[in-house]
């Protein structure tokens, strides 16, 4: 057979034996090279145990909305009841974010907490932040919300950082200012600011 | 228009001041800060007691442009007094004017107009609207 013409037959020749192999080689390896087999994700026993032993809400969110329209959403990393009161929760991490119609807003963090659910009253202890839109941030030991109202009322004393300068004050009072719906923030019992001039 | 000095009254425009008082409050939703209680103004030796006093915020919240004081007002350093009914201090430009039967005691003698606008930064004030001082002679001693 003269070879010129019958190179075509010659690759379609090969070809019919090579691109199967090479799909068999393919599909081979979709079975061959399975993946490692990975552990599932391990639990730590002991959390298992301590969870099973107490009743623990991990990660509860509340929100609600106050009688002045602020819209109230208190979370924390975990809430346990107490034994002693039925309807009081320990929290760790408790955090509050309140917006108020107006637009300002609050923020609250406290290292610990307790959620009083008949009387509706988060308190906030350990080292409590609050953070308001208006550009004010303090520290102060211990703060009490009423949830219904959204009156939040500090224990200790404050140091705050106010956008003016630094201020110090014997307490602070989150409330309805009784004139409007205004909302506003109260620092009594002594007051001071040290304001230095730019420019 | 009557110009006194109140020669004392020089004080840097670039000092600290200090505000204390009995209670502030702040309005959430817009900024307004205000000093209610007897509220004291220390800035060097400028010392501006009154009621209340209202603070007016400049380009942003961070600088505070104005004081409004009011509620028996009363401007004092180491010699001179000013009382009045209400007072505005004007931080950027360092002018404090003073309304509402203005009185001011200089040593002995004894002032008083409607109203009175002392420039802290060179310590000189004039005084508008009947204008009235008691001038003692010398008593005998």
């Amino acid at each position: 057979m003269n070879g010129g013409d019958n190179l075509y037959s010659q690759w379609v020749g090969w070809a019919k034996i090579l691109l199967p192999v090479g799909g068999l080689a393919l599909l081979s390896t979709l079975f061959l090279f399975a993946r490692a087999p990975n552990d599932g994700t391990n639990i730590p026993v002991a959390q298992v145990i301590e969870l099973a032993r107490e009743q623990q809400l991990s990660a509860p969110e509340f929100s609600g909305l106050t009688d002045t329209g602020a819209v109230v959403v208190v979370s924390a990393r975990s809430a346990r009841p107490l034994p002693d009161q039925p309807d009081t929760a320990t929290v760790d991490n408790l955090r509050m974010q309140m917006d108020n119609p107006g637009g300002g807003t609050l923020n609250v963090t406290g290292v610990t907490g307790e959620i009083d659910g008949r009387a509706r009253i988060a308190r906030f202890s350990g080292l409590v932040r609050l953070e308001t839109s208006t550009g004010y941030t303090m520290e102060t030991s211990g703060l009490t919300v009423t949830l219904d109202t959204g009156t939040a009322v500090s224990d200790g004393s404050l140091e705050i950082r106010a956008p003016m300068g630094n201020l110090t004050a014997g307490q602070v009072t989150f409330q309805v200012d009784t004139s409007n719906t205004g909302h506003q923030m109260l620092f009594t019992d002594g007051v001071r600011l040290i304001y230095t001039p730019q420019g | 228009q009557t110009q006194i000095d109140l020669g004392a009254l020089v004080v840097d425009p670039g000092a600290a001041i200090e505000v204390t008082s009995q209670t502030l409050s702040v309005d959430q939703d817009t900024g307004i800060a205000v000093f209610t209680g007897d509220v004291l103004v220390i800035q060097g030796d400028l010392r501006l007691s009154a009621q209340r006093v209202e603070v007016v915020y400049g380009s942003d919240t961070d600088e505070i442009a104005r004081l409004i004081a009011s509620g028996d007002v009363l401007l004092a350093n180491s010699q001179d007094a000013a009382e009045a009914d209400n007072a505005d201090y004007d931080i950027t430009t360092g002018l404090l004017t003073l309304t509402g039967d203005v009185l001011v005691t200089q040593g002995g003698t004894v002032i008083s107009a409607q109203n009175m606008v002392v420039n802290v930064t060179d310590g000189t004030a004039t005084m508008q609207g009947r204008v009235r001082t008691m001038l003692q002679q010398g008593a005998t001693e």
